[in-house]
């Protein structure tokens, strides 16, 4: 049965206008104006909703109503944003002046976005009472990070240490371990042991916008790896090759499929959950998350391991990237804006992404609530460790060639796991296209 | 001038001498005034919306942008830059590869489909609906449902069908030799069945006496389609191919979703060497460069195709 | 019919039923499962727990909202190109227009940009004129590029109409116009119908236009929402593919409604001179 369409004047007529005037009729139908903003508002651009389930957005959702019960004449809107495009979207509107109050960035993009000029400085806006008891209670690491020339121009959000393994314990027993080695070359062989079947000893992601496996193996080297002055890794040096040679020793003693060779963070998580590997590189805040989507393995059995070291080196940790809130320097709500963004660092706050969304607080002092020594606290406990251990590193403030660094990495890397091809000649051609 | 009074007319009717007008200029000028005011809202929608930013983009391609910041002219040097970089004849080259993988993998698929639907009669029209049903999908919806059936983790759909037969999962998307094939048969999946409904239109006009007569000399089936079937189907056949090839250069939402040019750069086509520019490495300047040269071998493309069926089309004074 | 003959086509139909329907079967299939069951090995096509939660997930999260907003962009811009294009189509057919074969040159011009390459530019020009990010950018963005070719089909089908349609009309005592309502536009039927589906699944489908052109939440379209599920914490494959499944829905609809202008459209607006 189709629709027979009588096609005389009168039915266009009335198709055409009645779709022309749609858009403008079904404004009642949408929940809220596209613009013309109240007096006093604070728009904020993040990867969280508003309404969402999750736990972090259920506890952004509750610190902004206790916001709202204080300041009941202003209105906090949060427009959520795909995460990869938030700082390119907001440079893009800060150019043609529809910038939102509020911006959440990653932390490596953080130097390009200032170097635009587009946000305000903190200093100038937050309150003096912040400045005095909050910021120096924040971990100065990472605040650091966020100064440049003097300017204040972002607060690190949700300090986490970023990137670790995650790994089941059941399998490991298996072989005989409790955890996983902390050197490198006791790390390689254990791994190749640990795979069996269709399992495979370690998961590596290769096709990450903001993460390069290769950069954190080498983090093994510790924080010399970056060059103090211009940010760069020598990628043809020594520390690069025997990096090299061990990616390649992971997939001579099988630990890494040849031919898995284009896996997203999001790939290896999902693959994860079916029981395909027995330890994989995480971001470590997506803890709850593999846990609870655990269906190949009991879920309980998960844990966290920092990075193995080369030599004798403390066990690596890279803290990045991470979240940090940056507030628009054409804003014209800063004192509504920066009132917000300070309601984000309040104890409550902190207190509230550590039980709702297992972050380690913000607010350092916040750790003496006695919360913390329960065991639910636990995960939140090793993580404060694994932050203040020996061999946390954070990227450089400048990360040269940010945009196309983590692209040419993945690349190499992929290279080297799914080639023969001499590994100096791979990080040779890595180091030419990115002209250093 | 008589006002016919019977409503539902045309007030403007006129009685038959005066349909006549008075002189052939204003005709003509009446004519131009009109064909103009007709061809002017589209055209002004076009100019506006698709040539204006084109020429911004040639312009901004010529100079140096990064991360929406414009440091001033440079000339031709990025395009330079992207002939000089063997990645970009690499994407070139597997463009071509995709382009015309797919082709050779949808055209005679198409072709399959249209000659079994044609036998099938009423019946015929139903299936071809259902077929049709991946042309209907986004091309991101399609990316995040193969991506999901293709997972490689002992629970994910393909993986399952291995192992009924006893094979480990293939990593299909992250294999170096497989990627390409698999995207492009994912590709031609959801494209060949719209091929089939014009394959389907040129088979119509087939005489059927054709065929009868072929019967009558004694023909088989393969000769029937050699000698009959494939000659008079060629205008359909070159229609398709043209639509085909330039769906298929331009097809870049799927690999994005599938396997972001890898692994190893094996399925960066030009099309996602120009996101992988503008939109993740933000060298703005250069991707609009790459966009250029999409844009003309698009256009000769489409020319070709517009010559190829110039005769049909044209029969107008 | 031979028998073996019937049962190769009986065959082909449902290898080809299969190809076509399955992964879009084994989506409605996962959208049904609960969490745990989604990763469960080995898979099973008939979930043994089904719920609506991922689809009510959706709803939540303001899906239907931006259902909604991709229904009436599109309509509107479907409407507003195949006006403008059958207008233009019919102008070059019957008037002197004058430069007409770089009007032709321009129109076709328009298709060979690559939309999302002049995505910058666009974004700008809009911003500037005000239109970004508001109800009418993708209406009108969407309508431009349909325009070319809704003006192609429908010239292509105008031309082979012949003149004699319209003067009987015209001798009937019809005015121009009436005649173009009462005679031309019903034969123009499959390229004017052929040009709507196009546009329709052009605008329905757009990811990339519409994640760069419209900010606002509340205003995006079905398959930006979509990507969300894609988000920070990992992949909700149940909702992902609930999404998959809505996002689906009304383009097959149309299809089984119009399927029989569908065929004819493209195959008259193309082939036949």
């Amino acid at each position: 049965m189709t629709l027979r369409i009588p096609l005389n004047r009168r039915t266009i007529v009335k198709v055409a206008g009645a779709s022309t005037a749609l858009p403008f009729l079904s404004g009642a139908a949408f929940g809220q104006a596209a613009s013309g903003l109240p007096a006093s508002s604070v728009r904020i651009w993040t990867f969280l909703s508003a309404e969402g389930k999750s736990p972090r957005e259920v506890a952004l959702k509750r610190i902004i109503e206790r916001f709202k019960a204080a300041n009941p004449r202003v209105s906090v809107i949060v427009e959520s944003q795909p995460f990869q495009e938030l700082e390119t979207k907001f440079v893009a509107a800060a150019a043609q002046r529809r910038a939102p109050d509020l911006i959440f960035m990653r932390d490596t993009f953080l130097s390009l976005v200032s170097s635009r000029n587009v946000l305000a400085d903190l200093n100038e806006v937050l309150s003096a009472d912040f400045k005095r008891t909050a910021i120096p209670d924040m971990y100065e690491v990472f605040v650091r990070k966020s100064v440049f020339d003097g300017k204040l121009q972002s607060l690190p959000l949700w300090p986490s240490p970023a990137q670790t393994i995650f790994y089941r314990k059941d399998v490991l027993r298996e072989i005989g371990l409790e955890k996983p080695p902390l050197t490198w070359n006791e790390f390689v062989p254990a791994a190749g042991r640990l795979t069996k079947g269709n399992r495979l000893g370690f998961g590596l992601p290769t096709s990450d916008n903001s993460v390069s496996s290769f950069l954190n193996i080498m983090t093994g080297f510790g924080p010399s790896i970056f060059d103090p002055a211009t940010g760069q890794i020598d990628l043809t040096g020594g520390q690069a090759l025997e990096t090299a040679e061990t990616v390649r020793a992971l997939v001579n003693s099988k630990a890494l499929s040849k031919t898995l060779l284009n896996a997203t963070g999001d790939d290896i998580q999902d693959q994860f959950a079916a029981g395909r590997f027995a330890m994989a590189q995480a971001f470590t805040p997506r803890f709850p998350q593999f846990k609870s989507i655990a269906a190949g393995y009991n879920g309980n059995e998960l844990a966290i391991s920092p990075w193995p070291s080369f030599g004798n080196r403390p066990p690596a940790v890279l803290l990045g990237p991470y979240w940090t809130v940056g507030l628009s320097a054409q804003s014209e709500n800063k004192a509504a804006a920066a009132a917000f963004l300070e309601a984000l660092y309040s104890p409550e706050a902190s207190m509230e992404w550590a039980k709702t969304a297992g972050l380690v607080p913000d607010r350092r002092s916040v750790m003496s609530d006695s919360w913390f020594k329960q065991p639910e606290a636990s995960t939140i406990a090793q993580f404060v460790s694994l932050l203040s251990g020996p061999g946390a590193m954070v990227f450089p403030q400048k990360l040269p060639d940010v945009t196309k660094l983590f692209t040419v990495l993945n690349g190499a890397l992929q290279e080297l796991i799914g080639t023969d091809e001499a590994a100096k000649a791979i990080l040779g051609r890595a180091k030419g296209s990115l002209g250093w | 001038m008589v006002m016919p009074a019977t409503p539902g007319h045309n007030m403007d009717a006129r009685p038959i001498d005066q349909a006549i007008p008075r002189s052939i200029e204003t005709a003509n000028r009446t004519a131009r005034r009109v064909g103009i005011a007709l061809v002017g809202p589209a055209l002004g929608l076009i100019i506006a919306i698709n040539i204006l930013p084109a020429f911004y983009g040639f312009y901004s391609s010529l100079r140096k942008v990064f991360f929406f910041q414009d440091d001033g002219f440079i000339g031709l040097q990025n395009y330079i830059e992207l002939l000089q970089s063997p990645l970009t004849w690499q994407a070139i080259g597997r463009s071509l590869v995709f382009t015309f993988g797919s082709l050779a993998l949808a055209v005679p698929l198409a072709l399959l489909v249209a000659l079994g639907v044609r036998q099938l009669g009423a019946r015929g029209r139903l299936l071809l609906t259902v077929i049709l049903v991946p042309w209907a999908m986004s091309p991101i919806v399609v990316a995040l449902l193969w991506k999901w059936i293709l997972l490689p983790s002992p629970g994910g759909l393909a993986a399952s069908l291995l192992a009924v037969v006893g094979l480990p999962p293939a990593n299909l998307l992250s294999d170096p030799s497989f990627a390409m094939p698999t995207v492009i048969v994912i590709g031609v999946w959801r494209t060949f069945a719209f091929a089939s409904i014009i394959l389907i239109a040129g088979l119509g006009q087939i005489p059927a006496d054709l065929y009868r007569a072929a019967a009558v000399d004694g023909l088989g089936v393969i000769e029937r389609f050699r000698k009959i079937t494939f000659p008079l189907i060629a205008p359909s056949l070159l229609i398709v191919l043209s639509m085909l090839t330039i769906s298929y250069f331009n097809e870049v939402q799927i690999i994005i979703g599938l396997t972001s040019g890898g692994p190893i750069h094996r399925t960066t086509t030009l099309g996602f060497l120009l996101y992988e520019t503008g939109f993740v490495e933000l060298n703005q300047g250069r991707g609009n460069a790459i966009a250029i040269m999409m844009f003309l071998i698009n256009l000769m493309l489409i020319v070709g195709y517009v010559k190829l069926l110039g005769d049909k089309t044209r029969s107008e004074a | 019919m031979r028998p073996t003959r019937r049962l190769a086509l009986i065959g082909f139909s449902l290898v080809a039923a299969i190809v076509a329907l399955g992964p879009i079967i084994w989506a409605v299939s996962t959208s049904l499962k609960t969490s745990n069951q989604i990763f469960a090995v080995p898979p099973q096509l008939i979930p043994t727990e089904a719920t609506i939660d991922h689809y009510r997930r959706l709803i939540a999260e303001g899906v239907h909202w931006n259902f909604l907003n991709s229904v009436i962009y599109t309509f509107s811009a479907v409407a507003i190109a195949v006006t403008l294009g059958a207008l233009a189509g019919y102008a070059l057919v019957r008037f002197e227009v004058p430069g007409k074969r770089l009007l032709l040159l321009v129109f076709m011009g328009a298709m060979a940009v690559p939309g999302f390459a002049v995505l910058l530019p666009t974004q700008i020009m809009f911003s500037n004129a005000g239109l970004f990010d508001t109800r009418l950018t993708l209406p009108i963005l969407y309508a431009a590029h349909i325009v070319p070719f809704a003006v192609w089909m429908t010239r292509a089908q105008f031309a082979s109409l012949p003149r004699e349609l319209e003067q009987a009309a015209l001798i009937d005592g019809y005015g121009r116009w009436e005649a173009v309502w009462k005679v031309l536009l019903p034969g123009a039927r499959p390229a004017l119908i052929g040009a709507a589906a196009f546009g329709f699944l052009y605008a329905w489908n757009d990811y990339i236009t519409a994640t760069t052109m419209v900010e606002t939440p509340q205003l995006r379209t079905l398959p930006v929402a979509l990507i969300f599920f894609q988000g920070f914490h990992g992949r909700d494959w149940g909702a992902l593919m609930a999404g998959v499944v809505i996002a689906t829905l009304p383009p097959v609809v149309m299809f089984l409604l119009f399927r029989r202008y569908l065929i004819g459209g493209f195959s008259e607006g193309s082939v036949k001179g």
